[in-house]
């Protein structure tokens, strides 16, 4: 038995855990790309604050674009609610509200991944000396709460949730890393095909792990390789397409009901994308196809919150 | 780090006799920590403490606002009572809940000990936690307190004394547990040898107990922990419980009553709950018959316990016995109820609303302990010995204007028991509060309890809200023997 309460918080635990996971990925090959670059004015951080959605906060809060400020906006700033440091200490807030539902070995990671980043405003100079070890910790972090939540929670209707989320969070996440991709860092269409294309591809597969298994399977860089890799690959589990799937899966889980709201809209985004292909994508317009994808993402998270969290028919009036 | 030169100081102590040689039933563990290489006692206690917060047992500090959490200070030298002691003192404590328990019940019904002129009628009727909602009411199996922590203390010469019953929401279980778990890992061998009795299996006996009261015709009852929420004080232990005994853990907002039962909200719709171990007081458990403004609690809830359709543990309206005034009857309730002698005595207590006592107490203020009837975690209380010339006299006004609501009790010489202090041991003044299950026909009583141990020096506030910390309690079944080697 499950309380609407404890599935909205292992839902909302589990996507800020996905979350902080997601963007150290981000932050880690971002770092690594422009310790690369020849000179400081090469540097690219825009696309890392893109991705999250919130470069209007950013600019608000720092004005100015530079490493420390993108840094510190990302890993540590404690006052923004999508920071890493922000996202795992909500974690563990969350977490502390419903310990009773998490093993042990699971409430102790995500309180210990709770604390991890330092509070470091004051001191930028710690910003390079902790950052990509952060970084690291924070992915190692969120993968060993995932392998202790695949070897000691059963699987019922709140593993299930936790699987959800997460998926969710990562499909939507993958999209903005492709997007921001696709027109941050190409704006124009003559650097096609030039080292810093190949570059920046490759960056992308790396923050999915996904750079030597692209290698191996597909061979050279081609933008219609990498979206079919990372969009429509099943066999991949940061692809989007893996992600829907498995959130489906699990959701079906959760559920029986077909007509369920929730369902039906998640096996339609599922049977549209899979009859896509990249070519089609391409043709279709990147912007659009991403828009629709992010759209209907959100839709199946509104209808999981309508449906099983604050359904209006649980109000009694008796 | 060793007891040579470790004084008890006249007081009784725990570990120590007065002679300065451990006690038959500490002797392995006095043994063991003699033989530890330096430092080590040190980084044994320092890594329990660091268990305690990677594991999150923190409480949250009232008034100090959000990201205050504090774990409770724990001691590394368990108490130590002597298995024989304690068969005593179980077997005391259960005849004292079986006679609370017929107490609140004639209370709600007939009234018989009022008639036979063993209590007086205003000992309940000016009672804070007498509840009218509650009159006639049949409980199941006729159990109202369900879960008590009866506080208890030593005096000089060892004698348990009972000092006060919770009967409301004790909490620090959770505590007694955890601390144990610390202690195998810090001294396995000595722990095994000793005989230890056991307190693990205290969440089944908790939820064999809530099973056996469920409402009439339940087979296989849904059971829940009700907690006012993340943000009281003691939320880890709620969720610890709940998580030990498999039962859900329930805000009051999770809950509705669908006209009939009292119900849960759950992925799947709502789920009818069949008893619940609610961690609010009574006030707060219904806004409709209560106060209006709790959201802690569910309208409709007591609808649901009069209708018998939910089992409330501990039931509404047992806080009529939980009340220093109405202690102070507790050995005249066992005698009459059960027709026994008590096996645990109370304190020695001076009822402030009898003229004399009152004058006795006014006059005695710098000697005497005077508490208020119906707080409980120490406040508001005057400890006479401790106290200055104009602290006694603002307190005899207040006590004056309403000595319905004190009583005054000798100041106990307290026990003692070493604690680890910067580098050495030195004694400590503390408590122990027992845990007491009762399901109507039987009892069960968690071996040893909670100790609660005064780390200030000289204090005797055990509490953890003034300063308090807490040791493990091994009730032991076997001394040392000669063939027994030192073991750490």
């Amino acid at each position: 038995m499950l309380l609407s309460r404890v599935a909205d918080n292992i839902y909302w635990m589990s996507r800020y855990i996905e979350r902080a996971s997601n963007l150290a990925r981000f932050l880690e090959v971002s770092y690594q790309l422009n310790l690369d670059q020849s000179s400081l004015d090469d540097e690219q951080w825009a696309p890392l604050i893109e991705i999250t959605g919130d470069m209007k906060l950013f600019t608000a809060r720092y004005g100015e674009m530079t490493r420390d400020n993108a840094m510190h906006f990302l890993m540590f700033n404690p006052e923004y609610a999508n920071s890493i440091a922000r996202c795992l200490s909500t974690a563990r807030s969350i977490a502390k509200g419903m310990r009773e539902t998490l093993s042990d070995d699971m409430f102790w990671e995500i309180n210990a991944l709770g604390r991890l980043v330092p509070d470091v405003t004051k001191e930028k100079a710690q910003f390079h000396k902790r950052v990509l070890d952060l970084c690291r910790e924070v992915k190692r972090g969120a993968m060993l709460i995932e392998a202790m939540a695949s070897e000691t929670i059963e699987r019922g209707q709140g593993y299930h949730f936790w699987r959800v989320a997460r998926y969710l969070e990562r499909a939507d996440k993958t999209s903005r890393l492709l997007h921001v991709k696709y027109f941050h860092l190409l704006p124009h269409l003559d650097t096609v095909g030039t080292p810093i294309d190949d570059l920046q591809w490759s960056a992308l597969l790396e923050s999915m792990d996904a750079k030597e298994t692209y290698i191996r399977t597909r061979g050279l860089i081609t933008p219609d390789n990498v979206i079919d890799m990372i969009v429509f690959d099943r066999g991949h589990p940061r692809a989007i397409l893996f992600c829907l799937e498995a959130a489906l899966d699990s959701l079906c889980r959760i559920t029986r009901d077909e007509s369920a709201k929730p369902r039906t809209i998640l096996v339609k985004l599922c049977s549209d994308l899979d009859e896509m292909t990249p070519q089609g994508v391409i043709e279709k317009g990147m912007n659009e196809f991403i828009d629709e994808l992010q759209l209907s993402i959100n839709e199946v998270n509104n209808a999981i919150y309508g449906h099983f969290i604050s359904p209006k028919a649980i109000t009694v009036g008796a | 780090m060793n007891f040579e030169g470790y004084e008890t100081e006249g007081f009784f102590d725990e570990l120590i006799d007065n002679q300065g040689q451990a006690r038959d039933s500490a002797k392995l563990l006095i043994d063991a920590i003699d033989s530890l290489p330096e430092g080590e006692l040190r980084n044994r206690q320092d890594a329990s403490e660091r268990a305690m917060r990677n594991m999150g047992i923190t409480f949250n500090v009232y008034g100090s606002g959000e990201g205050t959490e504090r774990t409770i200070p724990f001691d590394i030298v368990p108490r130590i009572i002597d298995g024989g002691e304690w068969d005593v003192v179980e077997a005391g404590l259960k005849q004292r809940i079986k006679a609370v328990n017929r107490f609140i019940d004639d209370i709600y019904h007939d009234r018989k000990i009022i008639t036979d002129g063993v209590v007086p009628e205003w000992l309940f009727s000016s009672s804070k936690g007498y509840l009218p909602q509650c009159q006639g009411l049949n409980p199941p199996k006729g159990v109202w307190a369900h879960v008590t922590g009866t506080d208890l203390v030593r005096d000089e010469n060892g004698t348990f004394f009972v000092l006060e019953d919770n009967l409301r929401v004790p909490s620090g279980v959770s505590y007694v547990l955890l601390n144990r778990t610390l202690m195998k890992r810090n001294f396995p061998e000595v722990f095994h040898k000793s005989r230890v009795r056991r307190v693990v299996d205290y969440p089944d006996q908790f939820m064999k107990m809530l099973h056996h009261v469920a409402p009439d015709g339940v087979e296989r009852p849904t059971v829940a922990v009700l907690t006012p929420g993340v943000y009281n004080a003691a939320y880890f232990e709620h969720a610890f419980l709940a998580q030990q005994m498999g039962a859900l853990l329930v805000e009051g907002h999770d809950l509705v009553y669908d006209g009939k039962y009292i119900c849960a909200r759950t992925v799947e719709g709502l789920v009818r709950i069949d008893v619940i171990y609610r961690r609010i007081n009574d006030e707060f458990l219904d806004p409709d018959v209560f106060r209006e403004d709790s959201y802690l609690g569910c309208t409709g809830m007591m609808k649901a316990f009069r209708e018998g359709t939910v089992t409330l543990a501990n039931a509404p309206g047992t806080g009529v016995a939980d009340d220093k005034v109405v202690y102070a009857f507790v050995p005249d309730m066992i005698k009459y109820y059960l027709g026994e002698d008590p096996l645990l005595p109370n304190v020695p207590t001076h009822l402030c609303c009898e003229a004399e006592a009152l004058e006795y107490t006014l006059d005695n203020l710098d000697k005497l302990v005077v508490k208020p009837a119906s707080e409980s975690g120490g406040y508001g209380m005057l400890i006479g010995t401790k106290s200055t010339r104009k602290e006694r006299n603002a307190f005899a006004k207040e006590l004056r204007a309403d000595p319905r609501n004190y009583i005054s009790q000798p100041t106990l010489s307290l026990s003692r028991a070493p604690v680890v202090v910067d580098g050495h041991f030195e004694g400590r003044h503390l408590d122990l509060r027992p845990f007491i299950l009762h399901r109507g026909d039987d009892s069960y009583v968690l071996p040893g309890g909670l100790t609660r141990v005064a780390l200030k020096k000289g204090s005797l506030m055990v509490n953890s809200s003034q300063g308090g910390g807490t040791k493990d309690t091994w009730v032991v079944d076997r001394t040392a023997t000669k063939e027994d080697v030192s073991c750490s």
